[in-house]
């Protein structure tokens, strides 16, 4: 069974602090430096701030051009053998979320691997590592919630209930 | 004898409104409207004293008529008198 | 960076250097001293502007998200300095620089391009005249979209007196050194870096720096920046009467809660938003709902803003002030000095010493929304009366005369900030003895704001209670200035936020000297000591007093506004009081070893912060105490 995780944040609640990435670069490389993180942040405009990191594709764009089969999905996520990569960068040019690139010194890829460090690092608790699951339940509960004050106030300023 | 009670920072939310007119018995004391006033709110009780009760979180204030409860000579045993005003606020800083 | 001959010097920070002054405005104070003759006109090309960070920017250090600029102030003509946050500061850090010095004029507009060890002068013809977030868009366009941009705006090239610099709409606004950038025809500093942020010790660095984090999570300050910035002060100030109201006529307003914190977070907050590393998250992202200015709007109006821009023209009109706050920051001006120019003016008006035939047929009155943004407009410009207000309300008065220097607000040149002196004396006393002119934060005196009395135990003992903890007591508040002044100079060298952060190192002390002494050690192996670390900031503070020496200052310009010192408060707990200034100077400049009536400082002084060249130079002036 897949219980598929992806680690987001909800663009108006993430501030755009990026403690996220100074957490990711610190845990995996004991340094801060942005471009080590494998989470990276957007803020775009007034109000949008978006962390991204690898969505584990079901069926991967970044592994079907990899040369070496460095990249392979096993169980829920995608899994980066860094002995196999070359550092050609297809991996890159594929991803359409930009959450795959190159390591400024190694020259090889690097990428999320949902290991969870950034997490208590978040200070609005907007980042999370959810099943998709929760989040599209959280989307519909959001969605039923906004009925119901809606049919509340209805339901009191009808006369008759034979009405209904 | 009444009294005019106004809410700030986040009590404002806590309590729903800027401010409000509480009836209180003469010969009330500070503290006994701060009791009287969390007896109808678990979450304002919760957020204005220390969790063994008694006194108020080091961070809160209360004013009566611009003056600190600190620094009134009876501090929070000071009787209220017809049309006082208390403040209370999460003692923020800085500016 | 010579922008007259177009040249850069990049060299290796000076261990010196970092062990005496550590960053921030310690760098800019020494390089001032060393490179700005007195008497230099602040627009002329010899006046240097300095951007500088410290030795935790960029590490991830809890709060460290600041950048420093500092030049010789237009507006004042002494020191000069403002700090901003946002991600420039460490973005400085990953391109590998400490600090960038500018001398010299540009021949043509031009912006720097800082690009880890490439450092270039662009033209700027694409974005002179732009505003600061449209300057800020194109810069990223043409060099990537990761790209930190600093600038000045259409006012700082104007060289309005108090243009500031902005970036991501946060702002180093004070003392005019927006108007230094734009007298060098510099409008822009645009970075990117990539480089690791080294550091002597990394593991124990992260392993401590986690172990603050820890406390600004629990911490109650944090908490009440994030759910409402610094707007949440508003009414608690305007309960005390220290709120300026018209002109500080007053210190209370009836009409408050329109314009604060509470409001804006019920009404109009649309989310928190962050600098680099920020716990705080106090920017506040805005919608106006309805009504001419609805739209939505990058930033909330700071509390100085709401004061500035409302209150203290009687504006409650939280609409007019939103929009006219970003008016100021894309025309990249003070709030502070815009809106206690335009103070000035109005009660000028008010008593008939300025007329229509002065204003060019406009009427100024208190709470006339559409004057303010027509004065905002036309000082940003140069516009008629606004060419008079854009030099600021000092030198402005001077030209009308007739007693309008009278209703002057300020100290040494700039407008006194949020702070009636008279309902909380501490901050009197903190804005005469600003080495920048009128200014609370650098002293920055809180433990009597809100009644502090546990930490002022903590901190120095329960003798001090308890008037220290008495914002109306004159007892004890020379030493909480001039401790906080040094507490304060450290905070701004190692660029650690001083409102959100407020909290650890100004109340409870959990982010002391002695941890900031560990940080620093961590960070980049100098072995200073918590002692060590408060000398820095004592040298600074006495630094930048020695510039200001040289510049002509001393204790006669120690002032306050007579408003503060003779007219009593009219109401609210303050009433009747004044600011016994005399009193408070003569303790002041006792605990400081400075000399009591000229104010200069003894060479004995100077030499015990390992100033001695300072002395020596201060002596051929005739500059020491006799």
């Amino acid at each position: 069974m897949v219980v598929k995780k992806i680690l987001y944040a909800d663009p108006l609640e993430c501030c755009g602090c990026r403690n996220c990435e100074i957490a990711c670069s610190v845990a995996k490389e004991g340094i801060m430096n942005p471009h080590k993180s494998r989470i990276r942040v957007v803020r775009e405009g007034p109000v949008i701030d978006m962390p991204i990191a690898c969505r584990q594709c079901a069926d991967p764009p970044c592994a079907k051009p990899c040369p070496t089969n460095a990249l392979v999905k096993e169980n829920d996520l995608v899994v980066l053998y860094e002995e196999n990569c070359i550092g050609c960068g297809l991996c890159v040019e594929e991803c359409p979320f930009g959450a795959i690139f190159i390591h400024p010194d190694k020259g090889t890829a690097i990428k999320c691997d949902q290991c969870g460090e950034c997490l208590d690092f978040c200070p609005t608790g907007a980042l999370k590592l959810v099943s998709t699951e929760a989040v599209a339940h959280e989307k519909r509960i959001d969605l039923a919630q906004t009925r119901v004050k809606v049919i509340e106030e209805w339901l009191l300023n009808s006369k008759d209930m034979a009405e209904k | 004898m009444k009294v005019n009670v106004v809410y700030l920072t986040t009590f404002r939310e806590i309590v729903g409104r800027r401010s409000e007119t509480v009836e209180l018995p003469d010969g009330s004391t500070l503290m006994d409207l701060l009791e009287t006033l969390a007896e109808r709110s678990q979450k304002f009780r919760k957020e204005l004293f220390n969790p063994e009760g008694g006194e108020i979180r080091s961070y809160n204030k209360v004013a009566l008529n611009g003056i600190y409860a600190e620094y009134l000579n009876e501090k929070f045993a000071t009787k209220l008198r017809e049309g006082d005003k208390i403040l209370i606020a999460q003692g923020v800083s800085g500016g | 960076m010579d922008l007259g001959r177009e040249k850069t010097v990049s060299q290796p920070l000076s261990s010196d250097m970092a062990k005496k002054f550590l960053g921030g405005n310690g760098f800019v104070t020494k390089i001032l001293w060393d490179e700005v003759k007195p008497g230099l006109d602040p627009f002329d090309p010899e006046n240097r502007l300095i951007f500088a960070i410290g030795p935790l920017s960029g590490t991830g250090w809890p709060q460290a998200g600041r950048f420093e600029v500092g030049a010789k102030s237009p507006l004042t003509g002494i020191y000069g300095d403002a700090s901003c946050c946002g991600h420039w500061a460490s973005e400085l850090k990953f391109a590998g620089y400490d600090a960038i010095v500018f001398q010299g004029r540009a021949s043509k507009p031009v912006y720097l391009w800082v690009d880890d060890d490439k450092v270039e002068l662009k033209d700027a013809k694409d974005v002179w005249g732009k505003t600061t977030s449209e300057t800020e868009k194109i810069l990223r366009e043409q060099h990537g979209k990761d790209v930190q941009v600093a600038s000045c705006g259409p006012a700082g090239e104007n060289l309005v007196r108090f243009a500031g610099i902005l970036h991501q709409r946060r702002a180093a606004a004070r003392s005019g050194i927006g108007a230094v950038m734009g007298s060098k025809k510099l409008k822009a500093v645009a970075v990117h870096g990539s480089k690791d942020v080294a550091l002597a010790d990394p593991e124990g660095f992260y392993k401590f720096s986690r172990e603050i984090i820890e406390l600004y999570k629990r911490d109650k300050f944090i908490e009440s920046r994030a759910k409402y910035g610094t707007p949440i002060l508003v009414e608690l100030m305007n309960e005390i009467a220290r709120w300026p109201v018209k002109n500080f006529q007053t210190g209370y307003t009836p009409h408050a809660k329109e314009i604060g914190g509470e409001r804006i977070r019920e009404e109009y907050r649309i989310k928190d938003r962050a600098s680099f590393g920020c716990w705080a998250r106090c920017e506040k992202p805005l919608m106006v709902k309805q009504g001419p200015y609805r739209r939505i709007y990058a930033k909330q109006p700071e509390y100085e803003s709401l004061s500035a821009l409302g209150a203290r023209n009687w504006i409650h009109n939280l609409d007019v002030i939103i929009y006219a706050n970003e008016l100021c920051d894309e025309y990249g001006m003070d709030t502070i000095s815009t809106g206690g120019t335009i103070s000035w003016a109005i009660e000028c008006y008010e008593k008939g010493i300025i007329t229509k035939e002065d204003t060019g047929g406009l009427i100024l009155s208190w709470g006339n929304t559409e004057t303010l943004i027509e004065l905002i407009n036309k000082i940003a410009k140069r516009e008629g009366f606004g060419n008079l207000l854009a030099e600021g309300s000092l030198r402005a008065s001077k030209k009308i005369g007739k007693g309008s220097e009278k209703y002057v607000m300020h100290v040494k040149g700039m407008e006194i900030a949020a702070q009636d002196g008279r309902a909380q004396k501490s901050m009197g006393l903190a804005h005469a003895t600003s080495s920048r002119g009128a200014d609370h934060l650098k002293a920055f005196p809180l433990l009597d704001e809100v009644v502090m009395n546990e930490y002022i135990v903590a901190r120095y003992g329960r003798e001090y209670l308890p008037e220290m903890a008495n914002r109306l007591d004159i007892k004890h508040k020379p030493f909480e200035v001039k401790d906080g002044e040094e507490l304060c100079a450290l905070c701004d060298s190692l660029l650690l936020c001083k409102s959100a952060g407020t909290s650890l190192p100004l109340f409870t002390g959990a982010v002391y000297y002695p941890e900031m002494a560990k940080a620093v050690k961590l960070a980049t192996g100098m072995n200073i000591d918590a002692s060590g670390m408060r000398t820095i900031g004592e040298r600074i503070v006495n630094l930048q007093r020695a510039f200001n020496i040289r510049e002509g200052i001393s204790r006669k310009d120690d002032t306050l506004p007579s408003r503060f010192t003779e007219e009593p408060a009219p109401e609210g707990p303050p009433k009747g009081h004044v600011v016994e200034l005399e009193q408070l100077l003569d303790e002041y400049y006792k605990l400081r070893g400075w000399d009591k009536e000229t104010g200069l400082i003894p060479r004995k002084k100077l030499e015990a912060l390992d100033l001695k060249d300072v002395a020596d130079s201060l002596e051929a002036m005739g500059k020491l105490p006799r």
